[in-house]
């Protein structure tokens, strides 16, 4: 038997991802890029311009994007019963949620263009930063792929991963900034996707070094692969919840 | 070829503290070629009898093969058309959008979509949003979604449910034309006079079980009717000595038998002066049999 991604129907999912993830990127930015402007003439034309204006406009809502492209991407299909006439055609299921997954990337990528076109507007000249659509893209992997992962479990997938992306980042700080933390939470915040790895942070953007970047390729890899894992092996008419 | 062997289906219920047993040990074969009725009150097991056969469920015991294969990897490798009861497509596409996704995932040729159209009556609504359909539209874009691929195995869950009696009538036509040697067709149905009309064979489950098996020739053959007079005869009881009075209707009378005895009570009538106005089947042997199979007398 041959199984293969339905790449027949991947422009359909990136018309999908655009209507939804394209429009708030480009509502979210030009918004920003306003108050920007208004704020940078009110200071004198001081504030931060070129690739650091970039990593601000993106790192503004990079999150946001995310959740938007990957919330109830299995689990509202489930819910309200799309998936009897998706997956009565000849598709495999865990191979046509990857595939919208992965669509959902290219969607989150194109924020780092359009906040591009942003400093365009702002500063007179487009930038584009490898650093931030690396970053960027790693934090699809890891919030993206555990939004993913609890989508084949539960309803509310977003609101649990949003929920462990604010905890692991609030005891990550609180930690960096030499706040008392306990082992315990401590332990708990490692065995956590380690978002704080792919933070864009303050100043020029940077690549991630090797050993950051390893471990967040393999956290992700391990969402994802859960992911299509229970979607290969649970059925579908229980909503993956028998 | 879809074969049920001995498939049973328990569902674990948190709130009850055990088990929900949706089927028990049915049996089933649907052939190629073949249209099968499967008929049941609410609750009797169909839908989950048909998640089983696309593999959105998996039986706790016994086994389900379509071509031999489990169902999922057959659906994966081939696809069924299916409709399901209550169709539910996202709101915000349109019905063109719906049926061009579904062609695009399925490798379906973009001209089976005009047919499916044409056939479902769809053109008028072709730019309109699924969310402003009604019901039967919705059904029928429902339809036309099962038709669009050129399957070998085709189930439809309540396919006439929120069609009107001409769609209903249309229905029919559509169901025959969709027989192929090389076809397996499956439809769940409340509505007993169209799987009469439809179907080769009848399976009626009744609380998990597959109570019986009706074919088609049992089916069509009625044994109540009603008799209707075009003026009051004194010979009536002797020509139907059975019969029974429809209460509320002058003239009009309930009578049971076989195709030979009843005709020969009807002569006897016309014989003893008595003007027929009109006679015709009002329960089938299917509906007598579903009677039987839930436990309720008429009325």
């Amino acid at each position: 038997m041959r199984i293969r991604m339905p790449l027949r129907y991947a422009s359909w999912m990136l018309r999908d991802a655009l209507r939804s993830v394209g429009v708030i990127e480009l509502i979210v930015i030009g918004l920003m890029t306003f108050l920007l402007i208004n704020l940078r003439s009110a200071a004198d034309g001081k504030g931060p311009s070129g690739v650091t204006l970039l990593a601000q406009l993106v790192t503004g809502f990079d999150w946001v994007v995310v959740m938007v492209a990957t919330g109830g991407i299995v689990a509202t299909d489930l819910t309200r019963g799309y998936f009897r006439t998706l997956f009565s055609e000849p598709v495999s299921p865990p191979l046509y949620y990857l595939q919208r997954w992965l669509v959902g990337a290219v969607a989150v990528g194109l924020s780092v263009p359009i906040a591009g076109i942003g400093v365009l507007v702002a500063d007179g000249s487009f930038v584009f930063s490898g650093a931030v659509l690396v970053r960027l893209l790693l934090l699809y992997l890891l919030l993206g792929g555990l939004t993913f992962m609890l989508s084949t479990l539960l309803r509310r997938d977003w609101l649990f991963a949003l929920l462990i992306f604010i905890v692991q980042t609030l005891i990550q700080s609180l930690s960096a900034s030499g706040l008392g933390v306990g082992p315990t939470v401590r332990a708990i915040v490692r065995a956590l996707p380690p978002f704080h790895l792919v933070e864009i942070g303050p100043g020029v953007p940077t690549y991630p070094g090797s050993a950051a970047l390893f471990h967040v390729l393999v956290y992700g890899a391990v969402l994802v692969g859960i992911a299509v894992t229970v979607l290969a092996y649970r059925p579908l008419g229980t909503g993956g919840r028998e | 070829m879809i074969v049920l062997e001995g498939v049973s289906k328990h569902y674990r219920s948190f709130r009850r503290r055990g088990a929900v047993q949706a089927l028990s040990d049915v049996s089933l074969t649907i052939h190629r070629g073949e249209i099968v009725g499967l008929a049941g009150p609410n609750g009797a097991g169909k839908s989950t009898l048909i998640s089983l056969i696309l593999g959105y469920l998996e039986p706790t015991a016994g086994q389900v093969r379509i071509d031999g294969r489990s169902p999922r990897p057959y659906v994966v490798a081939t696809g069924i058309g299916y409709l399901p009861e209550l169709i539910a497509i996202p709101a915000g596409w349109t019905v063109d959008g719906a049926l061009r996704r579904f062609a695009s995932l399925g490798g379906a040729p973009l001209q089976r979509i005009e047919a499916a159209i044409e056939t479902t009556g769809l053109a008028e609504h072709r730019f309109k949003a699924v969310k402003t359909l009604s019901k039967g539209t919705m059904q029928r874009l429902g339809l036309a979604q099962a038709l669009l691929a050129d399957r070998e195995v085709m189930i439809l869950d309540e396919p006439t449910h929120g069609l009107d009696p001409l769609w209903t009538q249309r229905f029919r036509d559509i169901v025959q034309a969709l027989r192929r040697p090389d076809r397996s067709i499956f439809i769940a149905s409340h509505n007993l006079d169209e799987l009469e009309r439809v179907a080769d064979r009848v399976a009626i489950i009744h609380q998990g079980r597959l109570d019986r098996i009706v074919t088609s020739g049992q089916a069509s053959t009625a044994t109540l009717f009603r008799l209707t007079l075009a003026a009051p005869c004194a010979g009536l009881f002797e020509a139907f000595p059975g019969a029974e009075a429809v209460e509320g209707r002058s003239n009009e009378f309930r009578v049971r038998g076989d195709l030979v005895s009843l005709n020969l009570s009807l002569a006897r009538l016309i014989a003893l002066g008595g003007q027929v106005a009109g006679f015709y089947a009002e329960e089938s042997r299917l509906e007598s049999e579903f009677r039987a199979v839930v436990g309720e007398e008429r009325p």
